[in-house]
């Protein structure tokens, strides 16, 4: 028969004393906000394949960065200020959030150039950068982030790189799950005063990097185990088009005839 | 009906503003407690609308233009609290990015359009739909509010016009703002107000409330339909946003009209005018050296595009940042579960 | 806030009590008009198929989450995120209810089996002998004593949930809430944790576990609480 401790069997007296763990509760958060967004992330609906999406986002951010108009600016506003109309509120207000601080910086840079003198022209940069992170941030919001890594490979990027990308993803997810574990069983049982912060911290670290160490290995081993030699050759796999699809195909075929118009023919 | 920069002395434009802030507070208050947070982007998409119907300038024979603000079609949908913090939100829109109606002028606007109106316009459709039980009462009701909405607030307008040359001028007797008094300005507002651009509004208030009760759609209010939980809510949003794209496709339209509306005159424009058969013949001193600001996108063209294009895009880019606008208020607000 | 905490507990009073809880994760409704009330000394099983909310339950009674309507109240006093936020409240309340989780691996990261134990003591201020003591005294309650030095993730399953127990029983909590403390363990390793939660029933501390293991339901389950994916729960006797 187990007998506990003496002390084990009364109740407790304690009251704790001043002792602010906010290093804990404040990466636990961040951590619990990335993996949300990774795991919502990974759960899109697409209406739109992923190729397309990610070719014509391409040809607009390049298209983007090479114009001298402003009208063009504006009209690429125009229509990802409706595609951003059809976001979730919550997600909408994250993504412009982010791109306009984008914007502040780039603003910030650019302002002493504008008070030496360089023109209006300077100011269309501000804009670029604003247009070019909202337009990244709705190929995100719209694609699944391994349907994208699936269509740069359709995009003849090396496999190696893919399967990279890939598996930093994986690795992100999984490891950040554990990491949020760890860090909410250590905020449980920091019941007190801890006088070595930085050793509860390193040891989180230190299991975390031991298990990605550990869940690597294992996965090599389980990919020799399905014949895995070296090579990561792609899927062959058939594109079909939807309506969407082709809707967006037109609108940027317009955008280039636009960019065309203004840019090649004065 | 946007009072542009400088038509309105500092003064005047601060007295209103000041008027307005305790409305706006009241307003977001309101709001918060009356309109659910799922309502709130609806409460966007209406401002879109207004914001559209305020594109489609009508000519008026002798040159002036004027458009409807469908101020009592938002007050019939979300209430006339909600209605103002709407047309209050697009007219901020118009004035900072398409320089239509003046930013020092801002209170004044909205004093006239999203207080005056909607609050009046609201007030009349509830009082003759508590009278009348017809089949078509509401119809009719929102008809009428819309017209005295819109009549009183052009009539706010031509007050403030009214008021300016009676109280600001210079040693020589010449206006510093807006230089035409009240025997002037109100039969001018009025005229178009009382007559085309009064059944513009009418017009576009009940036609979009007949549509949108055709389709039932969710931008009704709960009390004139069970809409929120009916399986074709996907058909009905879909509808409201086919009106909005017809709408944004038509806007080109205004551009027929080729005048400018009463008062919105650039100020070289308003020395040559005529009125009463002379011409003003100066600039009030106030405008030449008065606040300017440069809106990104001035009177909805954008410089190197056809002006028709410049003018859906603009129409595109103003109804998608009030749906842009409403729907990150809404998000800020927090959402519980439903169980 | 509650500034210096009060730790008797009357008798009569429940002391861990829900009322009408609803709770959603992520957005979803897991948990739904969830009432119940724990005496301390009781023993409650948590039941129900996967995703019926019992390690959201779980998670609700340790504070971690808050219900989005409804009230939990520990020892009369309603846990809310705010007053949760208060530190000195939140760390008192951590001491008073702990937490065993499903895989032992989460809760140990200290570089010894010996800091792992003194973690909880120590954070509390006992004295250092004190410390030294349960760290003891617990080694030797769980027959970990040979694994004093090593290092706790070079342990095997069985062993590190004796850890993580044992660095949970150095804190004395007076609430055990524990997530399938039958995984990781072997036939012998079960008899064994039947023992020590035997042991903990007869020291008076309150046990809540989310168990499916039918060993465990057959002498610790005279009082279960049933969820159902459904959301709705009832209370068995």
């Amino acid at each position: 028969m187990i007998k506990l401790p003496d002390w084990a069997c009364h109740d407790e007296t304690y009251t704790p004393d001043r002792d602010r763990d906010y290093y804990i509760t404040r990466s636990l958060l961040r951590l619990m906000l990335v993996l949300q967004a990774l795991r919502q992330q990974a759960g899109r609906q697409q209406r739109v394949s992923a190729l397309p999406g990610l070719s014509c986002t391409l040809l607009l951010i390049l298209s983007l960065v090479l114009t001298q108009h402003s009208a063009y600016l504006f009209a690429v506003g125009a229509g990802e200020a409706v595609l951003l109309c059809l976001l979730p509120a919550k997600t909408l207000r994250q993504n412009l959030a982010g791109a306009l601080l984008a914007t502040a910086f780039c603003t910030l840079i650019v302002l002493p150039a504008l008070w030496l003198g360089n023109g209006q022209r300077v100011l269309l940069l501000p804009a670029k950068t604003l247009l070019t992170v909202i337009a990244l941030n709705l190929l995100q919001e719209n694609f699944a982030w391994h349907s994208l890594t699936h269509a740069c490979r359709q995009l003849h990027v090396p496999g190696i790189a893919i399967f990279v990308l890939d598996t930093t993803l994986r690795y992100i997810v999984l490891l950040g799950e554990e990491a949020a574990q760890l860090l909410t069983a250590l905020k449980l049982r920091s019941v007190g005063h801890n006088p070595h912060k930085g050793r509860a911290i390193g040891g989180l670290l230190g299991v975390l990097l031991l298990r990605s160490q550990q869940m690597s290995l294992e996965m090599y081993d389980a990919m020799r185990c399905r014949c895995f030699t070296g090579d990561y050759p792609a899927p062959p796999t058939r594109l079909r088009l939807c309506r969407c699809d082709l809707l967006l195909a037109a609108l940027t075929l317009g955008y280039l005839y636009l960019f065309l118009r203004l840019e090649v023919l004065p | 009906m946007h009072i542009p920069e400088n038509y309105l002395s500092p003064e005047t434009c601060a007295v209103v503003g000041a008027v307005m802030v305790p409305v706006w507070l009241m307003a977001v208050k309101k709001v918060r407690e009356q309109i659910p947070q799922e309502r709130l982007p609806l409460l966007g998409i209406g401002a879109a609308f207004v914001f559209l119907a305020m594109m489609f300038n009508i000519p008026l024979p002798g040159g002036t233009t004027g458009h409807a603000v469908g101020g009592t079609l938002m007050a019939i949908l979300f209430g006339p609290w909600a209605a103002c913090l709407g047309i209050s939100v697009a007219l901020l829109v118009q004035a900072v990015f398409f320089g239509d109606g003046g930013i020092l002028a801002f209170g004044a606007n909205c004093f006239n359009m999203a207080c005056v109106l909607p609050f009046s316009g609201y007030f009349v459709y509830q009082q003759l739909k508590k009278r009348l039980s017809s089949a078509h009462s509401t119809l009719f009701a929102a008809g009428c509010g819309a017209y005295a909405g819109i009549n009183l607030a052009a009539l706010c307008a031509a007050i403030e016009f009214g008021i300016q040359p009676l109280l600001f001028t210079d040693g020589a007797g010449q206006a510093l703002y807006c230089p035409y008094p009240f025997w002037i300005s109100i039969p001018a507002m009025m005229a178009g107000h009382l007559t085309l651009f009064g059944l513009a509004e009418v017009v576009f208030t009940t036609a979009v409330l007949a549509y949108l009760r055709r389709t039932n759609a969710e931008l009704l209010p709960a009390s004139t339909n069970s809409l929120l939980s009916t399986p074709n809510a996907q058909h009905s949003s879909r509808s409201v946003y086919a009106l909005i794209a017809l709408l944004i496709v038509g806007t080109p339209l205004g551009l027929l009209a080729e005048g400018t509306a009463w008062g919105e005159w650039d100020p070289e424009e308003l020395a040559s005018q005529e009125v009463q058969g002379t011409a003003l013949g100066y600039t009030p001193a106030g405008m030449t050296h008065g606040f300017d600001f440069a809106a990104l996108f001035p009177d909805y063209t954008v410089a190197g595009l056809p002006d028709a294009f410049g003018y859906i895009l603009s129409a595109i880019l103003g109804a998608a940042l009030l749906i842009i606008v409403f729907k990150i208020a809404s998000s800020l607000i927090r959402q519980p579960a439903r169980y | 806030m509650n500034d210096s905490p009060d730790t008797t507990t009357k008798a009569n009073e429940p002391q861990l009590c829900l009322q009408d809880v609803c709770c959603a994760y992520d957005g979803v409704p897991v948990l739904s008009h969830l009432s119940a009330s724990i005496s301390p000394g009781e023993t409650i099983c948590l039941t129900g198929p996967n995703g019926a909310g019992k390690s959201t339950l779980l998670k609700l009674l340790n504070g971690l989450i808050f219900p989005e309507q409804g009230t939990y109240l520990f020892e009369g006093t309603a846990i809310t995120a705010s007053l949760m936020r208060d530190h000195r409240y939140s760390k008192w309340f951590h001491q008073r209810v702990s937490f065993l989780w499903q895989n032992p691996d989460t809760q140990l990261f200290c570089s010894t089996v010996t800091e792992e134990l003194a973690f909880g003591p120590i954070q509390m201020g006992l004295p250092s002998a004190e410390v030294r003591q349960r760290v003891d005294d617990a080694l030797q309650a769980l027959s970990i004593a040979h694994l004093r030095d090593r290092a706790p993730y070079s342990l095997s399953g069985g062993e590190k949930k004796r850890v993580a127990l044992a660095s949970l029983l150095t804190m004395n909590p007076a609430v055990w809430t524990m997530d399938e403390p039958e995984s990781f363990l072997d036939a012998a390793g079960r008899a064994w944790l039947m023992e020590f939660l035997q042991a903990l029933q007869r020291a008076g501390k309150t046990l809540i576990m989310a168990t499916h293991d039918r060993e465990l339901l057959q002498a610790f389950g005279q009082h279960t609480l049933a969820l159902t994916p459904a959301s709705s729960a009832q209370q068995a006797g």
